[in-house]
């Protein structure tokens, strides 16, 4: 499923635009990432896609059908959102939230079928909670915890997966293991992927398509590659850095630049 | 056919899982569980409230009266007074012990209830002006209490600007503001009665099951009975409201949709619960609460806390009777003299967490 994002621009408060003509695509198969410092509009623009913040003018589309002509149950079937720092109410196993991934596909006289238990169970294999599938929530470290919600959004199987900062409370070794896990979904082919990081060494070592975003404008497109320099960091962040290539896949790897002591 | 399939592995492990025809039903066996002891409980408070009282009544007469044998004297005692009464308890009870849970989840605070945010205290209002304004009596009035809660939910909707707020505080604040001016309107309209008339109207403020009859019993019962279909249709989006929104919009909540139609069915269920009884405090904050904890956190108990409404309300009732005998207590006052320490408890374990 094709994402198109075209001319978007988004505001909270009159007068003053986050998002200013932001046009973007993502495709099946790819994983997507938006970079750019704190307030570009980089989250905005995944609440916008994920229908939480309805944009002030632009076209958001998928398969072109505007996501927002769409049914909050049909749209619930073409696309899911991690957002950042979920809570679960008080007291849930694992289980339970897993559960909630299946909600859309679910009514009131169809409350479980063949293809939600897989789905669930499928889930909490990938995410490798299988065997804390009756703990409670509130009993599981925070990088547990998140691959939990992330359990609950791939139960949800939609095409298009939207993950806001979901490396964001984990160390270093759940970081690569959720990345890799995205990687490799996403190389099976069928689902797109937009994720929102921090990380700029991950995304430039995972994103198939680097989007750099700021003050509400998409600043490059392209694979990490091919667009990051030392130019395009210093207009992103202001900071001066070298551009190192890792020498497993010759993705480069970004290091700030020390002042020398003298 | 029922097929009842228990071999599924572990991820329904809690569950029985039904084919009925295309149907596919998840019955949580805790659930079946808890509603048939709640059922077990609620016969059990139902008979006992039939046979205290005044008079004394064995339990077999009390049966027979119900079956329609026995002496005349029985006959009416059981079935004209005491049944009556019974099925006003039950009536209240079941209503407010749903429009409890759905505002609870609506709002995600266990404190937003119809009596806090002044549904009730509307539902009062609307009641004791149309009743000084063309002196009828209380009985005919019970249509007037739902008209009365949803003009008090129109106003909580407009200044809340249509949001909940954060653990619904912003509902909470407003809903809080507005129940202490609806009551001071209530006691500034009874302040201005004759001693007899405002002595009746007061006690009916507090909620009482005395004036329990068949001709508010049964349009209540209906309206309770045609509203039920729709507030159980609400049951998958409530599940879905515990969460933020970035979670249950992409889930597939319609955001206004659910919160107009739950705030709806609220009006109506506690809206007909004080057109029958007047305002009876503490079962729509108890009720859902004690719902919960019987079902475990990953349900929201809607038919099991209306069931415990109606435990809650009839065991009131019949301590109220009980207690100071010969004279009785109205409901109500029982119920706020219970519900006291109750709501310092959840506010201090809310604290807690």
């Amino acid at each position: 499923m094709q994402l198109n994002v075209t001319d978007l621009y988004a505001s909270y408060t009159a007068n003053n635009p986050i998002l200013k003509g932001v046009s973007m695509s993502a495709k099946p198969g790819h994983v997507t990432i938006i970079v750019g410092p704190n307030g570009c509009g980089k989250s905005t623009l995944l609440r916008s896609i994920a229908r939480l913040h309805r944009p002030d003018s632009g076209r958001i589309t998928l398969d072109d059908q505007d996501i927002w002509q769409l049914k909050p149950r049909q749209a619930a079937h073409r696309l899911s959102l991690l957002p950042q720092s979920p809570v679960a109410p008080e007291g849930m196993t694992v289980i339970n939230l897993v559960q909630f991934g299946r909600h859309p596909h679910q009514g009131l006289f169809q409350q479980w079928s063949d293809q939600d238990q897989l789905a669930v169970a499928e889930a909490l294999q990938l995410t490798h909670l299988s065997d804390l599938a009756h703990r409670r929530l509130d009993q599981l470290s925070g990088g547990q915890r998140q691959r939990c919600w992330l359990a609950m959004t791939l139960a949800q199987q939609t095409p298009l997966m939207l993950l806001d900062e979901p490396t964001s409370m984990l160390d270093l070794g759940h970081q690569v293991e959720v990345l890799n896990l995205v990687r490799k979904i996403a190389s099976a082919g069928d689902r797109a992927f937009v994720i929102v990081l921090h990380d700029l060494i991950a995304a430039a070592q995972y994103a198939d398509q680097l989007i750099t975003m700021r003050d509400g404008k998409i600043i490059q497109t392209g694979h990490p590659r091919d667009i990051i320099t030392p130019e395009l960091i210093k207009e992103l962040y202001d900071v001066d850095v070298r551009i190192l290539t890792s020498p497993d896949n010759l993705t480069p790897i970004i290091v700030a630049r020390q002042e020398a002591l003298v | 056919m029922t097929q009842l399939n228990t071999t599924q592995p572990s991820v329904y492990k809690h569950d029985w899982l039904m084919r009925l025809g295309p149907l596919r039903l998840r019955v949580p066996r805790r659930v079946v569980m808890v509603n048939l002891l709640l059922f077990i409980g609620l016969a059990g408070i139902m008979l006992a409230s039939l046979i205290m009282g005044d008079f004394d009544i064995s339990i077999m007469q009390t049966v027979r009266a119900l079956l329609g044998h026995g002496e005349r004297s029985h006959l009416i005692l059981i079935n004209d007074i005491r049944l009556p009464r019974v099925i006003t308890g039950m009536v209240t009870g079941f209503g407010l012990g749903l429009a409890g849970t759905m505002l609870q989840t609506l709002a995600r605070n266990r404190l937003a209830t119809p009596e806090v945010l002044g549904i009730n205290e509307g539902g009062t209002l609307a009641i004791i002006v149309i009743i000084t304004v063309s002196t009828s009596s209380l009985f005919g009035l019970w249509w007037v209490a739902p008209i009365g809660a949803a003009i008090t939910a129109a106003v909580l909707i407009l200044f809340g600007g249509g949001r909940v707020g954060s653990q619904g505080y912003r509902l909470l604040i407003i809903g809080l503001g507005l129940t202490a001016l609806l009551r001071s309107i209530n006691e500034l309209i009874i302040s201005r009665q004759n001693l007899m008339h405002a002595s009746a109207l007061y006690t009916w403020t507090l909620g009482s099951l005395a004036t329990g009859n068949e001709k508010v019993n049964i349009p209540v019962s209906i309206g309770l009975l045609m509203t039920l279909p729709v507030c159980l249709l609400c049951t998958r989006w409530l599940t879905l409201m515990r969460f933020d929104e970035e979670i249950a919009i992409p889930l597939g909540l319609p955001r206004r949709g659910a919160r107009l139609l739950v705030i709806g069915c609220v009006v109506v269920m506690a809206g007909l619960s004080v057109g029958a009884a007047g305002p009876i405090a503490f079962v729509a904050l108890a009720a859902p609460i004690l719902a919960s904890r019987l079902l475990g956190p990953s349900h929201v108990p809607m038919l099991t806390s209306a069931w415990t409404g109606c435990v809650l309300v009839l065991t009131a009732d019949t301590l109220g009777r009980l207690i100071a005998h010969p004279q009785e207590l109205p409901v109500g006052v029982v119920c706020s003299v219970l519900g006291g320490p109750f709501l310092l408890w959840v506010v201090l374990r809310q604290q807690a967490n």
